[in-house]
Formats: C-alpha cells, structure tokens, sequence
C-alpha cells in the first residue's frame, strides 16, 4: 500500500489544497490503484513556500495543482514509486 | 431588543506549541455584538500575532462601522510577511448579529458556518465578493430565538486527519454531528464544549493543528434579577472589618506623631465626634457610606459573598408544594457535594408550576435537566415574564455559576 499524504496546513489550503485532494479521489479509480494507492490528507510537511505539497510513499512532490495529479498517478501506476 | 446572542468559546492548541494561533474577540457594539475569529499562518507564537492583529482590526473597524473593504484592505496592508512562507496570511470570520436579530457574517478562506435552526443544519443564502483579489463569502440571515451558529476553524474539519480518520473529520460530519446534538436539545455552550472534547479525541489529546469553536446561541433576552446581599464584614478587602482607631493605638501599631493621634477623647462625644470608632482615616461620611447595608461592591469576590449569604436566604423559603419528598430533602440539604444542577423557579406564591429550566438559565454551562412537571400551577410562562426567578442552589452552585457567568457570558443582564 503506498500512502499518498496531500498537505492541508494553511499555506497548501491557501493554494488549493482541496482541489488536490478531490482531484485524486476522482482520478485514482480511473486508473484502477483504489487497492494500492491510500489517500490521506496531512498536516504541514514543512514545504510551505512551494505548495502544495504532496508525499507519495516517501518521496515529496511540491507545486502540485490538480493539473498534475494525472502525472503523479501515472507515476505511482508505472512503479516510480516505492513503499517507505 | 428582540434577541439577545450569547458567545462561547473555545480551543485546543496544537501540541507542543505555547500559544494558539486561533484568536477570538467578541465585542459589544451599541447595538448589538460582534464575534470575529480568525486563523493565523502557521501556528505558535507567529500564527497567535497574525490572528490577534486580524481579529483586533477587524472588531474595532466593524465596530465603528467601516466597510468590509476597508477591514479587508487594513488587514491585508498590516500583516507582518512570513518569512518562510512569503506571506501574510490569516483566515478570519466577521459575525454580526444586531438586537433585532439582523444577522452578517463575512468569511474568509474559514470552514463554511454551521447554522443550525430547529436541529437542522440551514444553508444561507450568500454573495461572493472580490476584495483585492481574495474571494470573500458574504452572508445576510434573520437571526431567530433558538437558533445557533457555529464559526470552526480548519483544525476542526481536520480533526484526526492522518491519524484515525484518512481526510480528517470533514464540514458534512461535523454539521451532522452539531444537528444531533441541537435534536438532543443542548446549549450552544455544551455543543461548543462537546465538539472540542470529540475533536480533542480524535486527535488523541495531541492536536496536530490549533482547533477553534465559536458557537453563538441566539436566544430572547431574559432579565434575571440577583438579589445580593452584604458581605458577612469578615476576611480581606471588608472595610468594616478594619481595626477602629482605638483599636489600633490600643495595639501600639500607630506612631506617636500620627495625625489622628491627637483625636484621643475620653468622652463618648469624643468618640464619635472624632471618629475612633471608625475605622482610621475614614470621614464620617465615608464612613456610612462605607457601612455594610448599602456597601458598594468593589470586586467580585464580595459579590460571590454576598451571593452566598442570598442563597443561604433562599433556603430559609418553605418548600414549594408539588414536589416530591425526595427532592424536597436534597434541596434543604445546603452545603454538600452537587448534586443538582442550577434549578431556578419563578416565584409562583407557593405554587408548583415548574418554569422550564432550558430557558430561564441566564448563561451556559448549566445542564438542563429532564423534569416531570408536578402539580398545576400557574402557567409558567406568564410568571416567567414577571423576571424574578428564585433560584435553588447551594452555595458552592451558586459561586460557580456567578464565576461561569462572568466567564463565558459577555453581556449579563
């Protein structure tokens, strides 16, 4: 199970934090990792001057908007990944 | 005055930090009052200072009728920048509820207002404004007796995020979680209490971010009389218990040179004439003025007192017929643990009609409690608009309830 934790601190709310998030429960089915992927939401990882920021497995990904999440996905689903 | 508002709050901060970064500030304007919270950046000492400026500026601006473009503008302009963040940044909520129930609210970047009327989460009607390009949600309500409004901060919708729940406790499950405790028919203070206790639970104690609730419960203004009477002159602060002049000379703690001392007669004329046997350096006049009947009461702790002597008085009433033997017994038991909570009655001539306890409690904190009416007495809503209760508790009750009044409630009437 690889966790996929989306920062809602104040700074990443600020920049849409929300809109991530949404946009990852609508995405994840689509591309079928409902059993591999866990979304969880989180408080501030500490990268608040590139919101919004997002850890996948172990690896933190910063200025994500809901544009970027189909990449971010492909990433998990191509294996780029991996469980910390 | 048609409603009358009362503010309750409370926070949780987040672990291992000092201060909230939350801030509340209600005021009382001329006509009616004004409840701001906002929600610093970051937390700690920083988040405290952004969310003590905002809520500071924008209670005294709205309270002196600027614009919400102004406050915006004002607060927008004063905010010291972040320096890791590069930004100055604090969330906030203006709520304004007039005495005739006129009700603004103006919101920004907070979790949406819960307002519950009759145990039901309402949806308000609401405009969006653009004010230096931050999106601000205006709304505009007709505030009814029983109705309740809830302002959180973000700390409550996350509440348990990452930890039991995945995406924290969510606004739905929050207002769900308010309109079942509206049904069960609490207090806006008890909700407020409630859903931080749920909140701090979900959070296992240690609160990952700073978690505010405001609840406002719009109620009909209820005048309540308090009977206060003279302090027992015992313990500090008791004027009348101040050592005489004579006494004090007697003891040898008065200089030989003092002012007063050449006022030492022998006669009984001399006595009084020259004061000795006031307390020293009190005129006459101050002196009755300072007499114990009709004593002003300077700090509150001669109120508790003399609210301690009131209740022993009202102990000293015959018990009201229509009650049962039992309570009959608990209530003439003065002095031991709680065990009932804040009961008023109206003072019905002896009869026993049973006001109902949820509505003439002046101020939270006091549970209602489930009783059967006995016996037909008057109906007790006409002798409730007479405004005299007589309240049955003890003295511990009643010093804790004053304490809770003044702690909690902004306006007592």
């Amino acid at each position: 199970m690889i966790e996929i934790t989306v920062c809602v601190g104040s700074s990443c709310h600020l920049k849409g934090a929300y809109e991530v998030i949404k946009e990852f429960e609508r995405q994840i089915p689509l591309y079928g990792l409902e059993n591999v992927v866990e979304l969880k939401a989180g408080f501030c990882l500490g990268r608040c001057a590139e919101a919004v920021t997002v850890k996948i497995g172990g690896k933190y990904f910063t200025s994500v908007a809901s544009k970027d999440v189909a990449g971010l996905l492909e990433v998990v689903k191509n294996g780029g990944v991996k469980e910390d | 005055m048609k409603v009358f508002a009362e503010v309750f709050t409370k926070s949780l901060t987040k672990k291992g930090e000092e201060l909230c970064g939350d801030s509340v500030e209600v005021v009382q304007s001329e006509d009616g009052i004004i409840a701001v919270m906002a929600d610093g950046l970051g937390s700690g000492v920083k988040a405290s200072i952004l969310s003590t400026l905002t809520v500071r500026i924008a209670s005294t601006m709205i309270k002196n009728r600027a614009s919400i473009e102004e406050v915006v503008k004002t607060i927008i302009n004063t905010l010291p920048v972040c320096r890791v963040r590069q930004l100055a940044y604090s969330t906030f909520s203006i709520l304004e509820i007039d005495d005739d129930g006129k009700g603004r609210l103006f919101e920004f970047d907070n979790p949406a207002v819960i307002y519950l009327r009759d145990g039901r989460v309402m949806g308000l009607p609401c405009r969006e404004l653009k004010v230096e390009n931050r999106r601000i949600l205006e709304y505009r309500f007709e505030a009814l007796p029983g109705d309740k409004v809830f302002l959180v901060s973000d700390g409550v919708i996350h509440a348990g995020v990452g930890g039991i729940l995945n995406l924290g406790w969510q606004w739905s499950n929050v207002a769900e979680y308010l309109q079942r405790l509206d049904k069960r028919g609490c207090f806006a203070a008890e909700m407020v209490d409630q859903l931080i206790r749920t909140c701090s639970h979900l959070y296992f104690d240690s609160p990952g971010d700073d978690t505010t609730v405001v609840g406002v419960g719009i109620r009909k203004p209820e005048p309540l009389t308090v009977l206060v009477g003279p302090p027992r002159g015992q313990g500090k602060g008791c004027r009348s218990r101040e050592k005489t002049h004579r006494q004090r000379r007697e003891k040898g703690s008065l200089r030989r040179n003092h002012r007063k001392y050449r006022f030492q007669g022998n006669g009984k004329e001399d006595y009084h004439k020259h004061g000795l046997c006031r307390p020293g350096g009190t005129s006459r006049r101050q002196y009755r003025r300072n007499r114990p009947r009709n004593r002003r009461f300077d700090n509150f702790n001669q109120v508790c007192r003399g609210l301690e002597k009131f209740c022993k008085q009202v102990f000293l009433f015959p018990p009201l017929p229509g009650r049962d033997k039992e309570k009959k017994g608990r209530r003439f038991h003065a002095g031991g643990p709680a065990r009932q909570p804040f009961h008023p009655h109206p003072v019905s001539g002896g009869a026993g009609g049973q006001s109902r306890p949820q509505e003439s409690i002046p101020s939270g904190g006091c549970r209602r409690q489930a009783q059967d009416s006995g016996g037909t007495g008057p109906n007790p809503e006409k002798v409730r608009q007479e405004g005299v209760y007589r309240a049955l508790l003890d003295e511990k009750e009643a010093v804790a309830l004053i304490y809770k009044m003044s702690e909690n409630c902004y306006h007592i009437y």
